[in-house]
């Protein structure tokens, strides 16, 4: 609590700096300078690019084991297709290859619903398991069991927003508002799985995330833009996809933590 | 800066031990799959119909039922929204109490009356019911063809239901796209649009995907196989294990061949080579019947020709089969027009000729007991004759002007039959 206290304390400070424009009181920032930080980092400690390769190797063993089980699953649809886009997860994910649609769980046995259940677990929980170890190497700091329970909780939400949200055919305009709107908020709220793993609350965190990427928005939408797309790309790739697109993965956290520890 | 902070041998060790656990694991995990399923529920019946012409062969004869022999009377009807293309009756399908028919909408209504869902979705070809193996209720699929959208082919959870705890779900299982097949008998023979309806057998689904033959998982939608050539699209007729369907032959070849794929595997073979098209084809348990633009045909497991009903007029095709223990049922060309008839499945000699006419747009698939055989007659009612003479037993006419019945569907002690705007079970008086 004390920390969450002080951490305000502190935000509310660079705050203040930025919302007043005082440019010259900000660090430089551009999303080349955090991604060539981001590589550096992530070449100084290979660990966390092990860590999320296994996690990626969690999520294709789990997608080549739902790809032969009774209960359908929607088959992710990568660049082959015709289509390009930014597949970039808040909380660190790489798409996978077979999923449930909420829809066909009506009816579906108990032990098969279990079985879905306990897939997407051990794919979630290896995620966020990797996630957390990356952010914690990066920005040294030792997570806690509370850490990784609140990274989950947020991690689990997303996946609930991606799963459950309708999607809908609309004119171009209409979506290229609706992309413009959603690389924003992505941008805004880049950083926060850093803060959450640097013991933040989940408020603390959102709030916080909102308000250091103030006067830096461009310039994480560049990041987001061009993570995501390298993970779309390298997800594409039929069976390794979720393996390589874990590497972009471990990029975003190292660049994520190259963000926080020079505007924090 | 991020201290440098290099692998230690122990964190090498553990990374490959989890990645081999993973492997591992998965590979256990998929090995185990296919018998970790438990038994399928609502497995259709034997006197159940659950797919256009009645059982995976396609030998419209239902043994098991009981069908009304002396007389008919409506047991009940439920309004249908209209069918995309008028001249579109597709047969409807039975399966576990649950009568399935399809316009536009997919009608599910229970076997005693009374609606049991009514989901979305327009289509001109007979859907077909399967059990789920990860499901607690049958799969219900069929053929869409949205207005704008390309074919698909839908698996809908078999009693309508659509929610999981509580929250709204959708009542669709699996969605598979399917390109349109060109050249298609289907409008011939099952009362449908130009696409033949897809088959069940066991788990499997097997149907015209993008233009070849593949085999879908009746639970999870996914494709179990496809072939690597296109096909003139026939009803697939599947005994012990194979698919059969006619093909093309070879460039330069005047014959046709009869194909067969292994049902899981989709290993291909041919079985005979037969001249003229083929448009009807049933395997036996002993070979082949078949009908087509040179007559009808019955061949031996080896595609040996056992005999040869050749049409009067040259002309003339030979209508869908239905085939019964000793008798075989196809509208037969004749001096008078094509009528219903009946020929010995042992030496193709004929037992009877009725006087049953055709609807215009071409002879529709039989359906048979031992007591009666069904089919829609020109007049756009369903006669019944009898399965012994052919002599007339009974007449359903529907109610509306311009009603016209499809090929039936028989099952327990009742007849379900579509017209244009209806689904009807009709019974004994």
């Amino acid at each position: 609590m004390s920390q969450d206290t002080s951490d305000d304390e502190r935000l509310d400070g660079t705050s203040a700096d930025v919302s007043h424009g005082d440019a010259s009181r900000q660090p430089t920032v551009t999303a080349g300078s955090l991604l060539r930080e981001g590589f550096a980092d992530l070449r100084r400690n290979p660990g966390v690019a092990l860590a999320l390769v296994l996690a990626g190797l969690a999520v294709a063993v789990v997608d080549w084991v739902r790809v032969a089980d009774p209960v359908p699953a929607a088959e992710f649809v990568g660049v082959t297709d015709g289509r390009l886009l930014v597949a970039y997860g808040v909380m660190g994910h790489v798409p996978a290859g077979a999923t449930t649609p909420f829809a066909a769980l009506v009816s579906v046995r108990p032990t098969w619903l279990a079985w879905v259940a306990a897939l997407e677990l051990l794919r979630t929980g290896a995620f966020v398991l990797a996630c957390v170890y990356g952010f914690a190497s990066v920005l040294s700091v030792a997570p806690t069991p509370g850490v990784v329970a609140r990274y989950g909780g947020v991690f689990a939400a997303f996946s609930a927003l991606r799963w459950l949200a309708p999607s809908a055919d609309v004119p171009l305009p209409v979506g290229l508002v609706f992309l413009a709107v959603f690389l924003l908020v992505l941008a805004r709220l880049a950083t926060v799985p850093a803060l959450v793993v640097s013991g933040r609350s989940v408020p603390a965190a959102f709030t916080q995330s909102w308000t250091l990427a103030r006067g830096h928005t461009w310039t994480l939408v560049g990041v987001v833009l061009v993570l995501g797309l390298a993970l779309f790309l390298l997800a594409s790739v039929p069976l390794a996809g979720p393996v390589l697109a874990s590497l972009a993965v471990a990029l975003q956290v190292a660049t994520v933590a190259a963000f926080v520890r020079r505007v924090e | 800066m991020v201290p440098d902070s290099s692998l230690s041998r122990r964190q090498l060790l553990a990374s490959g031990g989890a990645a081999g656990a993973l492997l591992g694991g998965g590979a256990l995990a998929r090995a185990a799959l296919p018998t970790a399923a438990e038994s399928a529920t609502d497995e259709p019946s034997k006197s159940d119909w659950p797919m256009a012409g009645g059982d995976p062969a396609g030998a419209g004869y239902a043994p098991d039922a009981e069908p009304p022999t002396e007389g008919v009377t409506l047991r009940w009807s439920e309004p249908m929204s209209l069918a995309p293309d008028p001249d579109s009756r597709p047969s409807p399908v039975v399966a576990n109490g649950v009568v399935y028919a399809v316009g536009g909408e997919l009608l599910a209504a229970s076997e005693t009356g009374g609606v049991v869902a009514r989901l979305p979705g327009r289509s001109d070809t007979a859907p077909v019911v399967a059990p789920g193996r990860a499901y607690r209720t049958q799969t219900a699929a069929a053929l869409l063809t949205p207005t704008f959208d390309p074919p698909r082919l839908v698996g809908f959870h078999g009693r309508g239901e659509q929610t999981v705890a509580g929250l709204a779900g959708d009542e669709r299982r699996w969605v598979r796209a399917v390109d349109p097949v060109a050249d298609s008998y289907g409008s011939v023979h099952y009362g449908g649009g130009p696409r033949p309806p897809p088959v069940a057998a066991g788990d499997a689904l097997v149907t015209f995907f993008r233009g070849t033959l593949a085999a879908i998982d009746a639970s999870s939608g996914a494709v179990l196989w496809r072939t690597g050539e296109s096909m003139t699209a026939t009803r697939p007729s599947i005994r012990d294990g194979t698919v059969y369907v006619p093909a093309d032959g070879r460039a330069g070849e005047e014959g046709r061949r009869i194909r067969a794929f292994d049902l899981e595997s989709g290993e291909r073979a041919t079985v005979a080579t037969v001249s003229g098209r083929l448009t009807s084809l049933v395997a036996t348990a002993d070979g082949f019947v078949a009908a087509g633009d040179r007559g009808l045909y019955a061949f031996d497991g080896d595609g040996e020709t056992r005999w040869h009903v050749e049409p009067e007029d040259d002309d003339a095709s030979v209508g869908p089969v239905a085939v019964g223990e000793d008798v075989v049922y196809a509208t037969l060309p004749g001096d008078d027009g094509p009528r219903l008839a009946a020929v010995d499945r042992s030496d193709g000699q004929r037992r009877w000729r009725s006087a049953v006419e055709p609807p215009s747009g071409g002879a529709a698939l039989p359906a048979a007991t031992d007591d009666v055989v069904c089919v829609p007659a020109s007049d756009g009612s369903l006669a019944a004759v009898d399965a012994a003479d052919g002599r007339l037993r009974w007449r359903f006419e529907p109610a509306g002007e311009d009603e016209r019945c499809s090929p039936a569907a028989l099952a327990d002690d009742a007849v379900y039959v579509l017209t244009n705007d209806r689904l009807y079970a009709l019974e004994q008086p």
